[in-house]
């Protein structure tokens, strides 16, 4: 983390008193933010993250109940594992986050809390399973240690017992023989085996919230649809929170119940998996989901032209004022070039950004199709 | 082409194998059979797909098609032409029948060279004089003529795999080899790239060979599809008896793990999805995840070495660098 309101350096200073590290997920703790639903986990609001001059992500606002499964789709440069990295704490140096990230049991907003705060969070209250297991996993160390590890670092686990529990934990991932594996190198499993690990460390010290970015891609089909199963049932037994990043739009709604969709670091659209994809406002998402519609055969009868949105993802900085959408939209009319307001969509116990869009032209809305 | 009835690519009986690293002073070293005893015909103007997991030796047999790599045994006809020697005056005619087009766009392209010099390197390689050819081809791909003067680093991806299809269609090729053409790419610039595959497939007459591990894009774009697995097809169809009634157990499999968005919004959870996978796997004799992964490791060091890694022949490993480079060769 980079910058630091007065603000949140008061904050941060606050999550320094014992309390913090007596928050338990049973009973919200007494000093849970400003009277909030204790069933939220996470609550991202005004989220904004820039690179000098440059604003990457404008103001992002959304939260995850617990045990609510939440993905965030959107195409490459639209903002996803940067709102992921931010929640984290894991912005690279150099980018400046504003805004606030709050996680049930914590008083404080996340954003600008020390490194030694953040590395008693991360793995413990928050975890995240990357693209690439390869790199996620030290390849000098062999797994069970890097298991046990994560245990040891954040209780008082002695390492016997937490070798134990790591073989226990290798074995509940559905990995064959968990004690080999326990004992063998990253590099001597299968990508589909070291993803499992990376998900058994994950999941070691009970997650209330578990952020996934594009946990499958690097997989085969096979391995994708065991591992998906792996990670939402090590979810649900824990009654855990989940962001799962991703741009396949069948994965995300095989994952999730709820979905929010990302356009040049903006949340365009969010609601129920069925209504975003199946019967989308925005534009944007309308556009998507058609585009990503392979489902008509090549041999099928008067098979025509798929459908696309017109032009290229801008590079970062380089999108519109206004509506991030305009340029590449068929509907966008002067009025787009405002910042169109939130609009709620039916009521969500989480909130009225949880269900909702932010366009002037939403589908239905004019004299189009 | 098609007058003679000659298939514009036939394969008899390709093997490729792959020495692997040694691991001990005395012991053989082991080899991987990256490709086995495949044969088959691709008929002048089909749409042919290649599905596979990764390391099931799809990359292989098409950079044995495309004259990038030689079978170990076996032999490769083009239009009637023996390839499989890989002599240097065949793969020069080959490279004006048979053009390439890369999953990269950003490594297949030089990014030294201007958009113009880059689509006039095939052409000068085959002595065909330029003329106007190279905004005729930008206009085609849907570019305009000023990315001429450009360079690669200046486009996007899907602008990149435009300029790709470009350079391929140069020397008027009646082949066109498509290796995970879309996969790099994001949803809403697929789709372009595809219908741009379709437009000049369709356009120029060609004979298409695409390769994908995406089922539901080779669905859509080709008319007969072959499946692989650790090296050999195992089954072969057109693209409606293989998604509607696929017969081998590994091609139900494959099918049976593909996340749909109509079934998941349909209520289709992930544990149902895992669960039709298993019983798949079940069923295509694979014991449980780690056969399939050990055979996809198995593969994919198979494609390592043939990528030009350890294991293979000095002499093998200075072809293929230089060819793979520009694709282009001619």
């Amino acid at each position: 983390m980079t910058t630091t309101t007065p603000s949140d350096r008061a904050r941060g200073q606050a999550g320094n008193n014992p309390t913090e590290r007596a928050g338990s997920r049973e009973s919200a703790p007494p000093d849970a933010p400003r009277g909030e639903d204790p069933e939220t986990v996470l609550t991202v609001e005004g989220l904004d993250v820039g690179a000098g001059t440059t604003q990457l992500l404008h103001d992002v606002t959304f939260s995850i109940q617990r045990g609510e499964r939440v993905g965030l789709i959107g195409e490459s440069g639209s903002g996803k594992s940067l709102t992921a990295l931010a929640v984290m704490g894991l912005l690279t140096e150099g980018l400046a986050a504003h805004g606030e990230v709050r996680l049930a049991g914590r008083d404080a907003s996340l954003l600008g809390a020390s490194e030694s705060r953040m590395s008693r969070i991360r793995g413990r209250d928050m975890a995240m399973i990357f693209q690439e297991p390869m790199t996620a996993l030290n390849p000098t160390m062999k797994v069970g240690r890097q298991v046990a590890e994560v245990m040891t670092q954040h209780s008082q686990a002695d390492r016997r017992s937490a070798q134990r529990k790591a073989v226990q934990l290798l074995d509940r991932v559905g990995l064959p023989d968990p004690a080999a594996v326990a004992r063998s190198y990253p590099h001597q499993l299968s990508g589909g085996q070291r993803q499992r690990v990376v998900a058994a460390i994950a999941l070691a010290n009970d997650p209330l919230l578990l952020v996934c970015d594009e946990p499958t891609t690097a997989l085969d089909v096979t391995v994708q649809a065991l591992v998906l199963d792996l990670i939402v049932s090590g979810v649900q037994e824990r009654d855990a929170a989940m962001l799962f990043i991703t741009h396949d739009l069948a994965v995300v709604a095989t994952v999730c119940e709820r979905v929010l969709v990302m356009y040049g670091g903006r949340i365009v659209e969010a609601g129920p998996v069925a209504d975003v994809l199946g019967n989308p406002q925005h534009r944007y998402t309308q556009g998507l989901v058609a585009a990503s519609d392979l489902e008509r055969s090549r041999t099928d009868p008067g098979r025509s032209p798929l459908d696309t949105i017109p032009g290229n993802v801008p590079p970062a900085g380089k999108f519109p004022d206004g509506c991030v959408f305009r340029n590449r939209c068929a509907f966008a009319t002067k009025a787009c070039e405002q910042l169109p307001p939130w609009t709620p969509r039916g009521e969500h116990p989480a909130g009225e950004h949880a269900s909702g869009y932010a366009c002037f032209h939403p589908v239905g809305s004019d004299r189009d199709e | 082409m098609s007058e003679t009835q000659t298939p514009a690519i036939s394969l008899r009986g390709v093997n490729r194998e792959f020495r692997r690293p040694r691991t001990s002073l005395t012991g053989t070293p082991a080899v991987v059979h990256a490709v086995r005893d495949v044969s088959l015909d691709i008929q002048p103007g089909e749409r042919f797909g290649l599905v596979g997991e990764s390391g099931s030796g799809k990359s292989t047999l098409l950079k044995m098609i495309s004259g990038l790599d030689r079978p170990t045994s076996g032999e490769i006809h083009i239009e009637g032409q023996p390839i499989h020697d890989r002599s240097v005056r065949k793969l020069r005619w080959l490279r004006r029948r048979l053009q390439l087009v890369f999953q990269d766009p950003m490594g297949s392209l030089d990014p030294r060279m201007r958009i113009r010099e880059i689509i006039a390197e095939p052409l000068a390689a085959q002595g065909i004089p330029r003329g106007d050819k190279i905004n005729e081809l930008l206009e085609r791909v849907g570019m305009s003529t000023d990315a001429a003067r450009r360079f690669p680093h200046q486009f996007s991806g899907g602008q990149r795999q435009r300029i790709s299809v470009a350079r391929a269609l140069a020397p008027d090729p009646h082949i066109l080899v498509a290796d995970e053409p879309v996969s790099a790419l994001d949803v809403s610039v697929r789709a372009q790239v595809l219908n741009l595959i379709d437009e000049v497939v369709d356009g120029f007459d060609l004979t298409l060979v695409f390769v994908s591990h995406d089922l539901s894009v080779v669905r859509h774009v080709c008319d007969r599809v072959a499946v692989m697995r650790a090296g050999e097809i195992v089954e072969v169809g057109t693209t409606e008896q293989l998604y509607e009634d696929p017969q081998h157990a590994y091609t139900q499999q494959l099918l049976a793990s593909v996340p749909r968005l109509s079934e998941a919004l349909a209520g289709a959870s992930a544990a149902q999805l895992a669960a039709r996978t298993r019983a798949a796997l079940a069923g295509s004799g694979a014991q449980d995840e780690a056969d399939v992964a050990a055979l996809a490791e198995e593969g994919a060091r198979a494609d390592a070495g043939a990528a030009g890694g350890g294991g293979v022949p000095a002499e093998d490993i200075r072809h293929d660098r230089h060819e793979d480079e520009g694709g282009t060769i001619g």
